[in-house]
């Protein structure tokens, strides 16, 4: 890991006018993180606002390139550089490496008439969602929220089963 | 841990997100993101509001652009234990497609395998390996 005046260099060489966000980006994803010896190192609090912008710009570009290992690497410094953030809390916390727990719970009912149902008839309704509780209908609509109502009006809304249908490509 | 899965959006596996029914979700292993539309996520109570710290999203059906929020996600199982996770949801408001399940912090967390044969359709899966052997 970087020391903090090689961070804050790299936050410099972020934060230069010249460039694209692209070249920008490629300048700070040298294997080793450092930046070019001739910048500058940054004074550590006198440009704390910038330098979060100018990181989470640079977060943004890594995950615009699906570079996930080096996103995750990012956030986690920017998470040392500045704890208090609740942009960095944020992001540092949907880029965590997900943690699973495994549960005993109730056995879910087998789905094989929903299943039938949407096989014989989900087709005659492209672009909506639908609502199958065993081999019946219980809605079908475009508008999410009046189908999600209608299996809510339901003894047991939990049994049925939302489901979308595409449209078909053209 | 099994579960049943269809064919209409090529692979859907059923979950539960949050505290709504269960849900089938587009299972895309070349996803980025799981994605939810936006009535589905307002359904669940998070804002639709793009973030303009937020990557825009390419998908087939162009270029997004929302906020990732994290969701509680689980797949009920027919067989064995269900799978719990929070895991990062991309919410567009114009994504006009179905609740898609993908890669980051979510399957890249899992062991999970496909059954295809006709009538058969089983999405096998359960949490990654602990590497130290625990």
């Amino acid at each position: 890991m970087p020391d903090n005046q090689e961070f804050d260099r790299n936050l410099v060489q972020e934060v230069q006018p010249s460039g694209n966000e692209q070249q920008r980006a490629d300048g700070l994803c040298q294997e080793d993180g450092a930046a070019p010896s001739s910048q500058p190192p940054a004074q550590t609090g006198a440009h704390e606002p910038t330098e979060l912008s100018a990181g989470l710009a640079h977060l943004r570009a890594l995950l615009e390139r699906q570079d996930l290992t080096s996103a995750r690497a990012w956030v986690d410094r920017l998470r040392q550089r500045w704890p208090d953030s609740n942009r960095v809390q944020h992001f540092s916390r949907i880029l965590a490496r997900p943690a699973v727990t495994l549960q005993r719970g109730r056995a879910k009912s087998s789905r094989r008439e929903e299943y039938r149902w949407l096989r014989d008839h989900a087709g005659e309704y492209p672009g909506c969602w639908l609502a199958v509780l065993g081999y019946d209908l219980i809605a079908a609509d475009p508008d999410f929220a009046v189908v999600l109502a209608a299996v809510r009006k339901l003894e047991k809304p939990d049994e049925a089963l939302l489901h979308f249908q595409p449209r078909p490509s053209p | 841990m099994v579960q049943q899965a269809d064919y209409t959006l090529i692979v859907a596996v059923e979950c539960l997100l949050s505290d709504l029914p269960p849900m089938h979700a587009m299972l895309d292993t070349a996803a980025q993101w799981s994605l939810l539309p936006g009535p589905v996520a307002q359904a669940m109570g998070y804002s639709t509001e793009p973030d303009p710290d937020t990557p825009r999203y390419s998908t087939r059906k162009g270029s997004l652009h929302g906020r990732i929020e994290p969701v509680k996600l689980t797949f009920p199982a027919e067989l064995g234990e269900e799978t719990l996770m929070e895991a990062p949801f991309y919410i567009c408001e114009s994504w006009d497609g179905p609740v898609v399940i993908g890669w980051t912090g979510c399957l890249e967390a899992l062991c999970f395998a496909l059954d295809a044969r006709q009538y058969e359709e089983l999405f096998y899966f359960g949490a990654m390996p602990n590497p130290s052997g625990g």
